[in-house]
């Protein structure tokens, strides 16, 4: 009985992820073009968030580093691109490349702290980017940002078309964000857990905290870069706005409307930020203040964000179910709440 | 367990998406309206620029009672919070969604650029209305893009020439904000300066935003001068000029502006000795001319108060457009459009009468004008019309265009080092008193 009905349940995801699967892959042939842009924003937005939910969630450190990174990598494309034109892989990679090894100087400057110190050194880290982006004009061109970086054409392909960078970018946007998760699942992600809940009691099991939190930051900085490369080959354009203050604290928001550390809570965080963007903007222009007290009732009423809410109605309605005597089925365990 | 809420959730963000989109669909737009869309910072510390650019398009909109051909004009305004990926995503939204034929607007120079990027793929008509980057109009022109406002450069050649012809200075000491409007203002000053006589401008630049000037102030020296020109605006110019004044500098150099340092929406933080302070732009808030009055006192009934440049230039965009629609046999006859707006011509524009030229920037009047005090308020007042000014100045624009483009630190401060095809060219300015 037990062995059906787990079977009948793995059926059952196999079936949803399916219908879910084949629903992502075919939104450029139904949806119409402005909610298939959004559909392309909402996933390397995502992509960054997760960078930061991540870190933040698994790690406990709250990085306001990652918008920074992210920009890196569009400036490295942006330039190399259209600065000196070098053909196709090369920007990208370097861009990666770079991305990454930034993120290592910055980890090292900043693993060694913790809570509050680690979340003011990142922010610092952060705006020196921002500042090089707007000052640096010679090469960055300033305030007024770099224009015309653009997808490749490879092979006849081009990923100009919407269609087809939207394919693309969910293929390392569904690898990033499963890779994510077995990190989240693997011993590695215990112990970071462990780092985030006590680095002394880790250091004395013989952990090495540092190496552990490096580790992570690395990771983490991995989609932020990639996320960086998809948005300046899409929008075309890469200005020093995208890395200011305003930006990260926005997916910090985001990040905690979806559950800190909770990835899919994440991805739900950023298409509820975008869409409120797009449809409440129809209605009215005070669409930031709508937005902010939507914020402000969130982290009143439900501190750990859309998915906790849940969780935690979920396991309230468990709870009940279990108290009112209904005849219940006989086979397994009652349900547990998560975790 | 959190596996299958999160996919749940995935699902239920899905199904919102696919809700989300029916709408959109249905919504496809009826063939008989023209649409145009504007793109203006509504909100944030740009705001106010938006609401200007609203309110002129709003004013044109409702003189032509949201009518055309006997189509009804729908109007559909989008905020780009000054931030030119917002801007793009807000410009996709309008085409992709909205249907719009011409979009207006871009503000700043990078939201320009930005938007210009996507025009160029898109195809869709763009007026830019206030956004000053030359190149929108020279080097990266595109034929779908046109502009009827002008370029950092534009007003400051003939400027830099009266100043070294008519005031007879030679050496100017120049303290600016550190980017491309600015970059651009100088090097079409220091054009015009030097061909008219003068032999060098001393260039500093500061970042933006700066709010403490002593140390800039303190280093200009007190001898070998002729002017000090500030080459900001905004904030930047209401902190510079004050602190210009309170550190008694006027008694030592007279004060010049760049086109928007003394903007009428900036002269009442200014100290009353601001007044005085000599600028050059297309634009002057008490033209005395009958199409400018016309349009001022409309302006004030309607809104409540002057007009500035945001709102004539979004004004004029939107009556090009509708003049322009006006000719058409099929409004959603693109190229049609796109060739009716490059051919503009604008007689009785409030500004003064501008056409486009063959880039599709403006040619027009600029006025240098000079702050003066009515009724304890500060105002800026024409001294001397130019008429018919390109942005080329006098320049072919093959040689013109053959030039690096203007930064940092190009031109040279020098006027000797210009290179000699800059300066021997034949002056066509003329400089008409206006009062």
């Amino acid at each position: 009985m037990t062995a059906d009905r787990g079977r009948r349940r793995t059926l059952l995801t196999v079936a949803l992820v399916a219908v879910v699967g084949a629903v992502l892959v075919s939104f450029p042939s139904w949806l119409p073009p402005y909610y298939l842009t959004t559909v392309i924003r909402i996933l390397f937005y995502s992509m960054l968030a997760m960078s930061l939910s991540f870190l933040a969630g698994q790690g406990g450190m709250i990085s306001l580093t990652q918008t920074g990174l992210f920009g890196l990598a569009a400036y490295v494309l942006a330039i190399l691109s259209v600065h000196y034109e070098l053909p196709f892989p090369f920007p990208l990679l370097i861009a990666l490349a770079g991305t990454l090894v930034v993120a290592l100087a910055f980890g090292l400057i900043s693993i060694r702290t913790y809570g509050t110190y680690f979340l003011i050194l990142t922010l610092a880290l952060g705006q020196i980017l921002w500042a090089i982006a707007q000052q640096w004009t010679s090469m960055t061109e300033g305030f007024d940002g770099i224009q015309g970086a653009r997808a490749p054409i490879i092979g006849g392909i081009s990923f100009q078309e919407p269609a087809n960078f939207y394919w693309v970018l969910l293929v390392v946007f569904l690898a990033c964000f499963f890779l994510l998760r077995a990190v989240v699942r693997s011993p590695f992600g215990l112990a970071l857990r462990g780092t985030r809940d006590s680095h002394v009691r880790m250091a004395a099991l013989g952990f090495s905290v540092p190496r552990i939190r490096l580790t992570a930051f690395m990771i983490a900085a991995v989609p932020a870069a990639l996320a960086g490369i998809f948005f300046v080959q899409f929008t075309g354009i890469i200005t020093p706005v995208t890395l200011d203050l305003d930006r990260t604290v926005w997916i910090l928001l985001i990040v905690i409307l979806g559950g800190v550390g909770n990835l899919g809570g994440t991805v739900i965080g950023v298409f509820i930020a975008l869409m409120f963007e797009v449809v409440v903007t129809r209605f009215t222009d005070r669409y930031l203040t709508a937005m902010g007290i939507t914020f402000l009732l969130l982290v009143l009423f439900a501190p750990n964000g859309i998915t906790g809410a849940v969780e935690g109605l979920k396991r309230r309605l468990d709870r009940s179910r279990r108290a009112t005597p209904t005849p219940a089925p006989s086979d397994g365990p009652p349900e547990r709440g998560p975790r | 367990m959190r596996r299958s809420i999160t996919l749940r959730l995935l699902a239920l963000a899905l199904a919102g998406l696919v809700l989300g989109g029916v709408p959109a669909l249905a919504q496809s737009s009826e063939s008989d309206t023209f649409r145009i869309g504007l793109i203006a910072p509504t909100t944030g510390p740009f705001a106010a620029f938006g609401q200007m650019q609203t309110e002129g398009s709003v004013l044109a909109l409702e003189q032509f009672n949201y009518e055309v051909n006997g189509h009804t004009v729908e109007f559909i305004i989008e905020d780009t919070r000054l931030n030119g990926e917002i801007a793009v995503d807000k410009s996709r939204k309008l085409d992709e969604e909205d249907n719009v034929h011409v979009i207006v607007g871009p503000t700043s120079g990078g939201v320009g650029l930005s938007v210009l990027d996507w025009a160029r793929d898109s195809g869709v008509p763009v007026i830019m209305s206030y956004s000053a980057p030359e190149d929108i109009t020279m080097r990266l022109a595109v034929r779908n893009v046109v502009r009827n406002s002008w370029t950092g450069a534009q007003p400051m050649d003939p400027f830099g020439y009266w100043v070294a012809t008519e005031l007879g200075y030679k050496r100017i000491y120049m303290i600016g904000e550190d980017y491309s409007y600015p970059y651009n203002q100088a090097g079409g000053f220091k054009r015009g300066f030097c061909r008219g006589g003068g032999e060098e401008v001393t260039t500093v630049w500061h970042p933006v935003p700066t709010e403490d000037y002593s140390s800039f102030i303190a280093r200009i020296p007190r001898s070998g001068y002729d002017a000090v020109l500030y080459n900001g605006a905004g904030s930047d110019a209401v902190a510079f000029v004050n602190q210009y004044i309170e550190f008694g500098m006027l008694d030592v150099y007279p004060l010049l502006g760049q086109s928007n340092t003394f903007e009428q929406g900036d002269l009442p933080a200014m100290l009353p000795e601001a007044v005085g302070g000599i600028s050059a732009m297309q634009y002057v808030e008490t033209l005395q001319t009958p199409d400018f009055q016309a349009f001022r006192d409309a302006y004030v009934e309607r809104w409540g108060r002057v007009p500035a440049a945001a709102a004539e230039h979004t004004y004029t965009a939107i009556v090009m457009i509708l003049r322009a629609v006006e000719t058409l046999e099929d409004i959603n006859d693109r190229d049609a459009l796109i060739e009716a707006l490059r051919a503009t011509d604008y007689p009785d524009a409030p500004r003064g009468g501008f056409y486009l030229d063959e880039y599709a920037n403006p040619v027009h009047n600029i006025y240098i004008r000079e702050v003066r005090e009515v009724d304890g308020q500060l105002m800026n007042f024409g001294i001397v019309r130019i008429p018919e000014v390109s942005q080329f100045g006098p320049y072919d624009p093959a040689t013109y265009m053959a030039q690096p483009i203007d930064a940092r630190d190009y031109p040279s401060d020098l006027c000797a080092e210009f290179p000699p095809e800059m300066l021997a060219v034949e002056e066509v300015y003329e400089f008409i008193p206006m009062e």
